[in-house]
């Protein structure tokens, strides 16, 4: 676009002119006032002559008037028989004015009777139809009347015209005209302001007198003049503007001469050209045009000039730079702009927005090549499907390695690709194109394409809307990948799925099979349970019956029959009832322990250290005759059922105590392990002395009727620590034991030092 | 010899009969003794049916009935039961007097009302000893309910 340098110049020069526009109201304001000072100074010139000029004409109407009213009262006095004697009359006239052309009396019948010149019609003239005549004997008033060209004189005058009365009576009329020379001559002897004019008019409108050009205006009718006609419409003495005698546009002021009989008897107009009242105004106003026009024509030139050097050069400067640009140069640059302000700081800003440019450019154009590269590059195919979504507009070399046809081919000809791809696979890509495109993203696809050499290949492409800047739809963007292997390896992958379903499904019968099986033994362990049940609760209440009846009879048969027996029989019949009582206690120890397997459980804390002190009392108590030194730690607690953790110290410190039984010092000892492997579960240790045993057969002291002493040497039913056993486990917890034949035995016990719920064993 | 009272002996076991016959004996309890040999016939005699008897005709209660569990034809804790359901015998002081030991044995004698429950002790001289006492204490030291339907003969 070129710069339109001259409507910039055209704005800038109007803002200027529009800037002097206040100037040139002031000077026009100022002018005007001088034309107002002008106006008011002439005005009071000629409105001072024009008063002047009034003053004399009121002084000379007024001696006139004396002197026709003297002449009256001497015609009165003189007249005769009704008739006026001419004789007296002319003497009363020789000391009359010159100012009159002559002086005429008539009677009341108009008849003229005196006249001091000789008059053209003779003496015997009647005037009776005169209008000065009747004016004055129907006023019986002085009348001075319009200029007329009268009968007595013959040429034009001023008629005046004066009653003849005697009292009241009319007698007559008294004519005394004057010769308008003598009206010039008031005027003359009133000084005018330098240029001015002085007319008067009768009241008709006709020019009595002028001080200068008397010669075509005096005695003309001027009554329908502009300047007459403005005057005759005021009352008072008063100032205007209009075109006077001569067509010349004056200054007027105006005044009248009024008279009783008469009203206005003159009409005075004293009148300056305008062009001398406003001459010195007009040369102020001529000169200040001239001023203004020089001060706009140079603010006009400064502005245009000015314009060009310090806006348009620099800006065509920087306009050039912009087309180089556009057209591609990207080393354009704007030389640096002289001076300072806003245009320097738009070169400078403009010379950096160049080098923006051009390093963007220049990045634009690298990430362009880099994008190309990669096109190419990377393993998959890229293309451009057209907006109506069937051509290619672009398609990369790629897809020669993916199909082994030349890209250019199928740019040409699209049915060449789509010959090669499955009729459903063609379907779902034309839906994907419709797809992609109502939902504006992009949509994948996967299609089976016959390679040129006949082999079946998978591609995986991906398309989306492309679109212009502006919206419209540019075409489909695509990307294809070779995903054969990929989709080979699914197909083997499937495969062996399958097969390992299969072994899952034939390994899952066996386990069924299997857990039928297990199902079914532990029905039958169930079964043996309850079984178990049934014997022992036989064992504790059918066995026991006829126990107490054997041990019951024995004891009866001694007490009663004692005498009847020997002393073998005796004996003998001590060992029924020991044997019945060794039978009796073992069937309590047998329900004991299936107790213990069986009765529900409830934790809680225990005092280890308080129990052991109440089972070692009742020890002491059923056996008051032994000595034992007993060491318990003091402190020891431990989580479990109070009643069967009473039965396990019952067990551990009855044995303890039994088998410390043969020696002279006999000493127990209960604690804890210092070290627990687990802060858990604590290890408690029952020392003794006692007899102890051999370590080797450890493992059997746990199992129930495992005895490793004849019950000559040490009582008991070997069903003790079986019972032990099972209470620590049913505790989760752990039991063992060493010993030294002779020396002593330890068995070390874990409890659980946590107060949460052991799962019953049940 | 403890008052003129009568005990009831509901027990199968010809054995312990004598054996407690002889236990009371020794304990110097000489009360009389009526021996039932299982449940039914000890709900017979505690709870005759009325149509049977005259209103006259109803047998004394017992002051203390020792009951054993294991019984033949209604067991020991059904027998309970039902004096303990009837108005006439549930304040008749009863003490389960067997060989068992089972938890569920215990509990439910005693949540059908059982004053006591003792194990027979397999040695006879601690069996007499638990026979004197028991008729020591229900006959002698504990009053008995008021009415109660024993009365003195």
């Amino acid at each position: 676009m070129r710069l339109s340098g001259g409507g910039l110049r055209f704005r800038l020069t109007s803002l200027l002119v529009i800037a002097l526009l206040p100037l040139v109201v002031v000077i026009g304001v100022f002018v005007s006032t001088r034309y107002d000072v002008a106006r008011r100074e002439g005005r009071g010139e000629i409105e001072k002559a024009a008063e002047m000029l009034k003053a004399r004409h009121d002084i000379w109407l007024a001696r006139t008037e004396g002197f026709l009213t003297s002449l009256s009262s001497v015609l009165t006095a003189t007249t005769m028989d009704g008739t006026p004697q001419c004789d007296a009359f002319q003497r009363a006239l020789a000391t009359t004015p010159e100012s009159f052309a002559n002086v005429v009396v008539a009677d009341s019948n108009g008849d003229i009777k005196c006249s001091a010149e000789p008059i053209p019609g003779g003496i015997s003239t009647n005037v009776a139809d005169r209008p000065s005549f009747k004016a004055v004997r129907g006023g019986r008033s002085f009348q001075v009347l319009t200029l007329g060209e009268g009968l007595v004189l013959g040429h034009q005058y001023l008629p005046i015209a004066f009653p003849w009365l005697d009292g009241d009576r009319f007698l007559g009329v008294i004519f005394a005209p004057v010769e308008l020379g003598e009206l010039s001559g008031i005027i003359r002897s009133v000084a005018m302001p330098e240029g001015s004019s002085a007319t008067v008019y009768d009241q008709g409108g006709t020019v009595a007198a002028r001080n200068v050009d008397e010669g075509p205006f005096v005695g003309t009718d001027q009554s329908d003049q502009e300047a007459f006609v403005a005057a005759s419409d005021f009352t008072k003495p008063s100032s205007f503007e209009a075109k006077g005698l001569g067509g010349v546009r004056r200054l007027y002021a105006t005044s009248f001469v009024e008279h009783v009989g008469s009203g206005k008897a003159f009409i005075i107009l004293v009148g300056t050209p305008v062009s001398v009242v406003y001459k010195g105004a007009n040369q102020l106003r001529a000169a200040t045009i001239v001023g203004v026009s020089v001060l706009v024509a140079l603010v006009v030139i400064a502005s245009f000039t000015g314009a060009h050097l310090l806006v348009l050069r620099p800006i065509s400067a920087l306009q050039g730079v912009v087309r180089r640009l556009a057209d591609g140069d990207m080393s354009a640059r704007p030389g640096e702009i002289k001076g300072a302000g806003e245009l320097r700081a738009l070169g400078v800003s403009f010379g950096d927005m160049t080098e923006a440019l051009q390093d963007r450019a220049t990045k634009l154009e690298t990430s362009e090549r880099r994008f190309r590269t990669m096109i190419e590059t990377i393993p998959a195919a890229t293309f451009l499907v057209s907006a109506e979504g069937e051509r290619f507009k672009e398609m990369s070399i790629q897809i020669t390695t993916l199909l082994g046809i030349d890209p250019a081919l199928i740019l040409a000809d699209p049915q060449i690709a789509y010959d090669r791809i499955g009729e459903g696979d063609l379907l779902r890509w034309r839906a994907a194109i419709d797809e992609c495109l109502e939902l504006e993203t992009s949509v994948g696809l996967d299609i089976a394409f016959q390679r040129a050499d006949e082999t079946w290949g998978w591609l995986r492409t991906h398309i989306r809307p492309s679109r212009n800047a502006d919206g419209s739809l540019l075409g489909f963007q695509g990307v294809a990948f070779d995903i054969s292997d990929r989709v080979e390896a699914q197909h083997e992958l499937a495969q062996m799925n399958a097969v390992l379903e299969e072994r899952v499904k034939s390994r899952t019968a066996e386990l069924s099979s299997l857990n039928l099986e297990l199902v079914r033994l532990n029905n039958g362990l169930m079964n043996a349970n309850e079984e178990l049940e049934a014997f022992s609760y036989s064992v504790s209440h059918d066995l026991r019956a006829p126990l107490r009846g054997i041990s019951g009879f024995a004891q009866l048969l001694e007490m009663d029959h004692a005498k009847q027996l020997d002393e073998e029989g005796l004996r003998l019949l001590g060992r029924v009832q020991g044997a019945a009582m060794r039978m009796g206690v073992l069937i309590d120890d047998l329900l004991g322990l299936t107790q213990v397997g069986k009765s529900s459980m409830s934790i809680e804390q225990i005092n280890l250290t308080q129990m052991a002190h109440e089972v070692v009392e009742s020890l002491a108590a059923s056996d008051p005759g032994r000595s034992v030194k007993v060491d318990i730690q003091d402190g020891l607690i431990a989580y479990g059922d109070h009643s069967m953790v009473r039965v396990l110290l019952d067990n551990l410190l009855g044995n303890a105590w039994k088998f410390t039984g043969k020696k002279s010092v006999a000493h127990i000892e209960l604690g804890a392990s210092s070290e627990p492997d687990e802060p858990r579960w604590q290890v408690f240790f029952l020392r003794d002395n006692g007899a102890g045993f051999d370590v080797a057969y450890v493992d059997k002291i746990f199992h129930p009727f495992q005895r490793l002493h004849t019950v000559e040497e040490f009582e008991g039913t070997g069903i003790g620590l079986a019972i032990v056993n099972r209470i620590i486990v049913r505790h989760g917890g752990r039991v063992w034991a060493t010993s030294e034949l002779g020396k002593g035995t330890t068995v070390f016990f874990q409890m659980d030092q946590m107060p949460n719920k052991i799962e019953s064993s049940q | 010899m403890i008052g003129n009272q009568t005990i009831l002996l509901v027990e199968d076991n010809d054995d312990d009969v004598e054996l407690t016959l002889r236990a009371l004996r020794d304990g110097l309890i000489a009360n009389d003794l009526i021996v039932v040999r299982d449940g039914l016939e000890a709900l017979d005699y505690l709870i005759p049916d009325k149509k049977d008897l005259g209103k006259n005709e109803m047998p004394h209660l017992p002051a203390l009935i020792l009951l054993d569990l294991s019984l033949p034809k209604v067991g020991g804790i059904e027998v309970l039961r039902q004096l303990r359901a009837n108005d006439r015998t549930s304040s008749v002081p009863t003490v389960i007097l067997t060989s068992s030991l089972r938890e569920d044995d215990l509990a439910k004698s005693y949540s059908l009302g059982a004053n006591s429950y003792v194990r027979k002790p397999i040695n006879f001289k601690d069996f007499v000893e638990v026979v004197r006492q028991l008729g020591l204490y229900w006959l002698l030291i504990n009053e008995p309910p008021p009415g109660g339907g024993f009365r003195q003969s």
